[in-house]
């Protein structure tokens, strides 16, 4: 039996293993691993999982996650016109609330662990496919996905060969290319296995000249940014044993240039202009293993180790001179560091036909020092156990119960979180899922420790918050037929309802009203309904999606008569042609983003509606295969044009009101080639 | 080729491995500057000493000797006048200590020395230490004679990021005079038309009065309840605590504290919130109880104590015509803060103002305020519908000028916002009618010096002598 594991294990990611018990696949990309207890198929997955594929993103020539995330049914990203990162919206949530993981471990960012990870700093080169789990998962996966998991499984080689592949593209930047401005990426790599032993790396280097637009001198509407991500592993498996060690670096510098001053400087009569760099640099080792005692009985590892630092870098540059020199004012150069571990143990035990076990523990020890935060390292220790069973009274009905016990050496966590998946099968074409989780958000090292004191500002962290929880509601119904003429028609309807509690805000210092402090201030909800259908047939690939989503009405807490959900609509559809027999393929990706109402105070204290615009984004590809090893792809990104939002109100303040939420940088190009050569 | 294989594969591997993170730590110090603080000064026969003020653009890491040499028109060293440190052979010389980024000599006149006005004493930088180079005001001039500057530019001393201090600037005379905004608490109206008091508006200070006219029947626990109240919220202030400011026009029947009464039993207690220290930590600077009355000389009587004192402390504060406001300070009593009525046009300060947040006026903490004296006006022209070089007098009848204290506040100025820094309106500049009937244009032209708040320039050219 054994013998065929090995095979198998070529095509899933490495943290989790096959048991002998192989499901048919008749396609590779429907295997999904995410909250599984071995390599399933879409379709027998207990959890309702959207895959999108390493063929789909090369198809949209993505140089990004955002941009192939934003094509996805609810989700939306907004740029943070300060730091130069991006902000997703997940099921009408904020970013916080998505978990980030690589091959089912969590990412380091810049709050600390797990929080507003920037996606766009993850090397879209080295990704298999994505998969993304709606709902808290908090059972297996731990804190901070109340709205869901987006689990990044990386490339691996699929059978004993050499294979090295190289990328180059170049994009505008809306209207604007040349050598310093416009993206310019390039990228190489290898993956080699053979026998026991598979050995690979990539490195990677993302050029963005940042946006113009309409500022004028040395002002960017947008940051520049240059990125190195590079990654390399080792694995290696024989008979019951398994063991991989993967390592991914970034370093990113983001670039803020300002103007110069507009009068000469008294002292000196020189002008000088105040620029910002952003450094980040991050390190994630994982380390994976696993061992198979036997057909009823496996063990998993996973662990892994991040270190990441974000450092902010001014300098002063002299109009007269050229000459660029530290700036050496107060809080001009800052330093933040977050180390972060974790570490996960599993056991699959299969008690008999109908019952599965699989208990664990899950620990995850973060650390973080610097800027803004209280003074030396400062500490989060978590540890969970956990425990899931799988049901499975007939082959139709498949029932997962969890709970996760927790004791967290600060913040006071829910002590323990549970789940109940159910998926029952009317017939092999239609498939019933409904869950309720129990989730979680812990406190961010930022929230428990931030500590911001100016002239003007004082904000405080707070060691005494308690986690934001939240149930969590979902369920779907999958309806997929393949016909005789070789035509696949499926069609999804999924709804979820969210309920948050204790969520974490700002709030006045009961005890002095000079300090804003965080505390765990109101509850918050969220629902939505989705659909989504795809059809192939033939030469064609078409899919059309909708999503009605409601965002929470943060001024329903202060006046119950006002609606608490605003509901925004969403519609997503890809159309692909392809010739296979000279290997031509067309893509366009499409979503529109409805507009969204939301209700703000305006000067007269009164609690106005508000709208925002919708907007549409787009892109139109065309691939074609030169030769075996070389394809070549161009084609029109944005064709909407679509940069900044504008809202029908904007509200009053201490600070300028920001001229419309950043979306994108408007209508562009790109060209690009892919080698990728291969040898058995 | 497996050999082959291999290679590669440890090549690549080495280079992840082993490739390090770029770093960004070493860039030169900017290149330091040295300049007089103005270009030309007049000393008016009833001075008898001027501060000589050089400032540099950066602090000094070492001890940076610098040597003025001083050319005497008319006058004669020792004579008529001498300086500390004291002039050799022509020559003083300076040190700024390291840590330092400006140093000052003295200019005394000696006492019975007889002048006629015309005398000028010219001060150049000859050369400075190595590590800093002489900047554009290279040359101080000196006038033995009160002067009205034609240009006058300076860079304001407001203490730096956290906004230490209040400045007071003299634009006719290009000086200005700089206070720690917590050297004094209440102001005392020496006009003969009202009886007020203000608030040191420059503090995060608020007042409340309590129905008590008895000082040591005031507690802790009066202030119970209203601790939040009566205290600016950076976050979330409310229109409750509105009251409890002068209001930021300077109108003066709109103080904090009523009216001074004849009626000593209708003069009211009042407990003040002396806001927090200058600073990051933001620390309380605690509360005191107050109680002002008229008293038989034509002036005031403050009662004032710890809250939970059981006695009090009384001070006669008397009107004194010379300057709008008699200053007094909890800790010193009465203490001289603002320059005399003519001495000042306009000050910078850290400012006790109002905003509206969406939903009415509140109270809130402003930085880089600009407020007019009593007597000075000021009208704004925006650079569009006359550039700055271009304004001359006969534009002048054109203008609308007011006279309310905070008619330029933060104008001049834009706050910024995520992802923009505050800066200096280009944009606009402003007429000001001086305390002497002089006009000038005046235009901001920095809201920071080498990126640090709290250090603003401006630049005003005389277009009508009073």
């Amino acid at each position: 039996m054994l013998k065929i594991i090995t095979p198998f294990l070529l095509l899933i990611s490495s943290n989790l293993i096959a048991q002998n018990d192989i499901p048919e696949q008749k396609k590779l990309e429907e295997v999904v691993i995410t909250g599984q207890y071995k390599p399933q198929s879409i379709k027998n997955s207990v959890h309702q999982i959207r895959v999108i594929t390493k063929d789909r993103i090369i198809k949209q020539g993505a140089i990004n996650l955002q941009t192939v995330l934003s094509n996805e049914l609810n989700i939306r990203f907004t740029q943070d016109a300060a730091t130069g990162g991006s902000d997703i919206t997940m099921m009408g949530m904020k970013g916080q609330n998505v978990k980030i993981l690589i091959d089912g471990l969590p990412m380091v960012g810049r709050q600390g662990t797990s929080n507003e990870i920037n996606i766009n700093q993850i090397d879209i080169n080295t990704i298999e496919r994505i998969e993304i789990v709606e709902g808290p998962m908090a059972v297996i996966y731990g804190a901070d996905a109340l709205a869901g998991v987006i689990n990044i499984i990386t490339k691996k080689n699929k059978s004993d060969k050499l294979s090295v592949y190289a990328r180059l593209q170049e994009e505008t930047v809306g209207k604007e290319y040349g050598i310093t401005n416009g993206i310019h990426n390039q990228s190489i790599g290898l993956d080699w296995r053979k026998k026991n032993w598979e050995i690979g790396g990539n490195i990677a280097h993302n050029f963005f000249g940042g946006w113009k637009d309409t500022a004028i001198e040395r002002e960017l509407v947008w940051h520049k940014k240059d990125q190195i991500m590079s990654s390399g592993y080792i694995g290696y498996r024989k008979n019951k044993f398994s063991a991989r060690y993967r390592i991914d670096g970034l370093d990113e510098i983001i670039t803020n240039p300002a103007n110069f001053n507009v009068f000469p400087n008294q002292i000196s009569g020189d002008y000088y202009a105040g620029d910002q760099q952003y450094i980040t640099n991050r390190q994630m080792h994982q380390l994976q293993s696993s061992y198979n005692f036997s057909n009823a009985l496996n063990a998993q590892l996973q662990s892994s180790f991040t270190d990441y630092s974000r450092q902010v870098y001014s300098t002063i540059l002299s109009k007269q001179t050229g000459k660029e020199s530290l700036d050496m004012g107060t809080g001009k150069q800052t330093l933040i560091k977050f180390t972060g571990f974790t570490f996960r143990g599993m056991v699959n035990y299969k008690l008999s036909k109908i019952i599965s076990l699989q208990p664990g523990v899950d620990i995850n020890l973060d650390r973080g020092e610097g800027e803004r935060l209280n003074a030396g390292k400062n500490k989060v220790d978590d540890y969970a156990f956990f425990l899931t069973s799988e049901i499975t009274p007939t082959s139709k009905l498949n029932i997962r119960p969890g709970i996760r016990f927790i004791k967290n050496s600060i913040y006071n966590a829910p002590p323990l979180v549970t789940s109940l998946n159910a998926k029952y099968s009317f017939t092999n074409k239609l498939d019933f899922r409904v869950s309720y989780a129990r989730g979680f958000r812990s406190p961010s090292l930022r929230e428990l420790y931030f500590n911001f004191f100016d002239a003007n500002h004082q904000i405080i962290g707070n060691p005494n918050l308690k986690a934001e929880t939240s149930h969590s509601f979902t369920s779907s119904l999958n309806w997929n037929k393949t016909t005789a003429k070789q035509m696949e028609i499926s069609f999804v309807l999924n709804g979820f309802y969210n309920n948050v509690k204790n969520l974490i805000d700002y709030a006045i210092d009961a005890a002095d009203p000079n300090i804003y402090m965080l505390a765990n201030v109101t509850d918050s909800k969220t629902a939505g309904t989705s659909f989504s259908s795809s059809a192939k047939y033939k030469r064609w690939n078409i899919t059309l999606g909708g999503a009605y989503t409601g965002f929470y009405n943060d001024f329903y807490g202060t006046d119950k008569s006002l609606p608490t959900l605003q509901w925004s609509p969403e519609i997503n559809s890809n159309i692909g042609y392809s010739i296979s027999k000279i290997g031509l393929d067309l893509n366009l990706f499409y979503k529109l983003n409805g507009k969204r109402p939301y209700y703000a105070t305006n000067s007269n204290q009164e609690i106005v509606q508000a709208t925002q615009q919708s907007y549409q984004l787009a892109d139109f590809t065309i691939n074609k295969k030169l030769c075996k090893y070389i394809s070549l792809n161009t084609g029109v990104r944005n064709i909407f044009d679509v940069n900044r939002l504008t809202s029908n109100y904007t509200a009053g303040g201490i600070h300028t009101a920001n001229n419309g939420r950043s979306i994108a940088t408007g209508r562009g190009y790109f060209v690009g080639i892919n080698i990728n050569l291969e040898k058995k | 080729m497996i050999k082959i294989q291999f290679g590669i594969i440890l090549g690549l591997i080495t280079i992840v491995l082993f490739s390090e993170c770029r770093k960004r730590d070493s860039l030169p110090l900017q290149d330091n500057f040295v300049a007089f603080e103005s270009a030309a000064q007049g000393i008016s026969s009833s001075e008898s000493s001027i501060t000589v003020k050089l400032n540099l653009l950066n602090t000094t890491s070492t001890d940076l000797p610098l040597l003025i040499n001083v050319t005497e028109l008319g006058l004669t060293y020792s004579a008529q006048y001498s300086t500390t440190p004291a002039a050799v052979a022509g020559k003083i010389s300076l040190i700024v200590p390291a840590g330092s980024n400006k140093v000052s000599f003295t200019l005394n006149k000696i006492p019975n020395a007889i002048f006629d006005g015309n005398e000028k004493l010219i001060f150049d930088i000859l050369s400075a230490g190595s590590s800093v180079s002489i900047g554009v005001t290279k040359q101080f001039i000196l006038n033995f004679a009160e002067l009205v500057s034609t240009t006058s530019t300076a860079t304001i001393n407001g203490g730096g990021a956290n906004f230490g201090n209040k400045v007071f600037v003299d634009i006719s005379t290009t000086r200005q005079n700089a206070i720690l905004r917590t050297n004094w608490d209440l102001s005392f109206y020496t006009g003969t038309d009202d009886f007020r008091v203000k608030l040191n508006s420059s503090m995060n200070m608020m007042a409340k009065q309590l129905n008590k006219i008895d000082l040591n029947s005031v507690s802790s626990a009066d202030t119970i309840g209203f601790t939040n109240e009566v205290a600016f919220s950076p976050f979330a202030p409310t229109a409750i605590s509105l009251p409890y400011i002068d209001y930021p026009n300077g109108d003066l029947t709109r103080t904090a504290i009523a009216a001074i009464s004849t009626t000593a039993s209708d003069n009211r207690v009042y407990i003040v919130n002396r806001g927090s220290v200058i600073g990051t930590s933001g620390a309380s600077r605690g509360w005191k109880k107050i109680r002002i009355i008229r008293n038989g000389s034509n002036g005031y009587t403050i009662q004032y104590a710890d809250i939970a004192a059981t006695t009090f402390t009384s001070t006669d504060i008397p009107k004194d015509e010379n300057s709008f406001y008699k200053d007094f300070s909890f800790e010193n009593g009465i203490t001289t803060i603002e320059p005399t009525k003519k001495k000042w046009d306009f000050a910078w300060t850290y400012f006790a103002n109002t905003t509206n947040f969406g939903t009415g006026e509140v109270p809130y903490m402003f930085q880089d305020v600009v407020l007019l004296n009593r007597n000075v006006q000021a009208a704004k022209v925006l650079v569009s519908s006359k550039p700055f070089v271009d304004f001359a007098e006969a534009d002048l009848n054109t203008q609308t000028f007011l006279s309310t204290q905070n008619a330029i506040a933060t104008d001049w100025r834009s706050g910024g916002g995520p992802g923009t820094a505050p800066s200096v309106r280009t944009d606009r500049y402003y007429i000001i009618r001086d305390t002497d009937n002089n006009y000038y244009k005046l235009r901001f032209t920095a809201l920071t010096q080498n990126n640090e708040r709290g250090y603003p320039s401006y630049e005003a050219i005389l277009i009508k002598r009073g």
